[in-house]
């Protein structure tokens, strides 16, 4: 590259992020060396800001600025209903349909041999504490519809069915191997009213 | 479904070319490396975006050009169309439809039915059963939509499985884990095997009968045999509970090996010459013409499926067949809409037909009846 070194050495780090090549890279760098001084300050703010201020809550493990997060802490949130997703986009997903209104909690990610990811890897021991005071009666299993999600799902079942808590699937019009993420609201609202029980 | 031209950009031996077939059956002519098989590569290539010789798309790029293309004019039943598919170093392949390019690659298999026999496709009676199970999935693949996400869906549990099974031990939680992916594998592998076997019931007489009509006096039979023992004509949700079951009678043998034992990726295809095994007692003429009734049943599969007579690409096919039974071949792929045949035999020794026929010489294409 014949780019001065600052800038190839911004380059290459705007190229690690996911979704970018190398000619956007490239265009992204020559965009944030022509903003104006106070629009790059302000990016480089939110950045540090957000990595600053934003964890996961101890509780769900969702992203939060305070721990517990304002969902576990929210008097107004039903506190028999826990909601097992994937990771906290689907939160987001899930949060707009205004449907829910029960507490969440993030696995952060799904059963995946071949990717090393057992139950160990992920938040399941924190999910079956969640789960002893007898407060819970229902839990929804709202992991991804493709295989991985799906084991997942009937793996939490039957953990969670021998302490005599419900467990439910959401199951009804999400394409198959379709990521919750991407679920429109519609069918996210109509799939929350048609869980099966699992 | 016809070619009416073909264009080639740096496509192996071939520079730059082009062609205009003649409907129903061409044949090329021509001493040894003059071009000839490169040719029919380039329509297979043009039809489904691989190679029926290397899985390096590079390699069919002219004497390592960066690039390479294939287009053709197409006359499908629906009209004409213009279907182009180029490879490049830094983009992979990308297809055309009247210039107009595609989203998805995957999209281009169904544009132009096709058929090839290449002497590898041999393989079919002489190798092992993956040989023959691939075969009958790339049949499949071009004929139905939905066998692509089952067997895509299939490969990938049966790898979580495999990994699960090499990566944990016999825990209880284990096996709980394990019944998860018995659940998810039985499914998509149910789908796969009902859909085999329903292909497979439909090729079985045209197979024997295209063997009769290519001479042989044998009766040539193809069964299905799935890994699973289940009944000739197995349904859907016979052959899932029937997989469930057998996964869980392997449990032990399963972590032991640390491999899934059972199921379609261990089905074999068995083909049967008079009631002996083909591939141990087949002669080299007699197995040659079993894959070639295969090839043709295959070709009338499609048909039937797509509504599109497939074009045929008979690589050197006439090496190993007596003046006969070359002469009933040809009969016979007369009668489909158009066909490629190669021959490194002078044009005499060819049956007599109404084919065009084309001398190959490198670079150059010249009629010469
Ligand atoms: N990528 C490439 N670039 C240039 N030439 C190539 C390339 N790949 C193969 N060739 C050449 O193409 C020539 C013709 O090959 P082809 O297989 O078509 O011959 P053929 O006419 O079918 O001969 P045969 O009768 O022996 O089967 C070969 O000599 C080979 O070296
Ligand atoms: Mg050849
Ligand atoms: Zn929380």
């Amino acid at each position: 590259m014949y780019y001065p070194e600052p800038m190839g050495r911004l380059i290459a780090q705007l190229r690690k992020l996911p979704g970018i090549g190398p000619r956007t890279a490239q265009r992204l760098a020559f965009h944030i060396l022509d903003i104006p001084d106070q629009e790059a300050k302000q990016l480089i703010e939110a950045i540090a800001t957000a990595r600053d201020e934003v964890s996961h809550c101890s509780i769900c493990g969702n992203l939060a600025t305070e721990d517990p997060c304002n969902l576990c802490s929210s008097p107004g949130r039903d506190r028999s209903l826990i909601c097992v997703l994937q990771d906290p986009r689907a939160v987001v997903a899930m949060e707009r349909t205004h449907e829910y209104k029960g507490l969440y909690h993030v696995l952060g990610g799904a059963i995946s041999p071949m990717e090393g990811i057992g139950p160990d890897e992920l938040r399941v021991k924190e999910l079956i504490q969640r789960l002893q005071d007898g407060t819970v009666k229902e839990v929804v299993l709202a992991t991804d519809l493709n295989a991985e999600g799906e084991v997942t799902a009937t793996y939490l079942a039957r953990l969670i069915k021998p302490l005599g808590i419900k467990t439910t699937r959401l199951a009804h019009g999400l394409p198959v191997g379709g990521d919750l993420e991407y679920a429109d609201q519609v069918t996210l609202a109509k799939a929350f009213e048609g869980r099966r029980e699992l | 479904m016809q070619l009416k031209q073909l264009n080639l950009v740096n496509f192996r031996s071939w520079d730059e070319f082009i062609f205009k077939p003649a409907a129903g059956l061409n044949i090329f002519c021509g001493g040894n490396a003059q071009g000839k098989t490169n040719l029919l590569e380039s329509i297979f290539f043009l039809a489904t975006g691989t190679s029926f010789r290397t899985y390096r798309d590079q390699e069919m790029a002219h004497r390592g050009a960066s690039a390479f293309a294939v287009g053709g004019q197409v006359l499908a039943a629906a009209g004409e169309f213009y279907l182009g598919v180029s490879w490049t170093e830094t983009e992979g392949k990308t297809f055309t439809v009247n210039r107009q390019e595609q989203p998805r690659f995957a999209d281009l298999l169904g544009h132009l039915p096709a058929v090839a026999f290449t002497p590898e496709d041999l393989s079919l009676i002489k190798g092992g059963p993956r040989q023959r199970r691939q075969a009958l999935n790339f049949l499949l693949l071009q004929t139905d939509r939905s066998y692509y996400f089952y067997l895509r869906e299939f490969n990938r549990v049966l790898g979580q499985r495999n990994s699960h099974l090499k990566r944990s031990r016999p825990s209880p939680g284990n096996e709980l884990l394990l019944l998860s992916w018995d659940e998810q594998l039985t499914q998509p592998g149910a789908e796969l095997m009902v859909r085999r076997q329903r292909a497979l019931a439909a090729m079985a007489p045209w197979i024997k009968e295209y063997n009769f009509r290519l001479g042989s006096r044998k009766e040539l039979s193809v069964f299905y045999q799935p890994d699973l023992a289940l009944k000739p004509g197995f349904d859907l949700p016979s052959a899932r509970e029937k997989f469930k079951q057998q996964l869980l009678q392997n449990r032990k043998d399963e972590w032991r090996r640390r491999l899934t034992l059972s199921g379609p990726q261990r089905d074999e295809i068995q083909i049967l010459l008079d009631n002996q095994e083909i591939r141990n007692f087949g002669s080299q003429g007699e197995q040659r013409l079993a894959t070639l009734a295969w090839k043709l049943a295959e070709a009338k599969y499609i048909k039937e499926h797509t509504g599109q007579d497939p074009i045929l690409l008979l690589d050197d096919v006439y090496s190993e067949l007596d003046v006969e039974r070359r002469r009933f071949l040809t009969e016979q792929v007369n009668r489909s809409e158009q066909t490629f045949i190669t021959t490194a035999e002078p044009k005499e020794n060819l049956p007599s037909s109404s084919a065009a026929v084309w001398q190959v010489t490198l670079g150059n294409i010249e009629r010469l009846q």
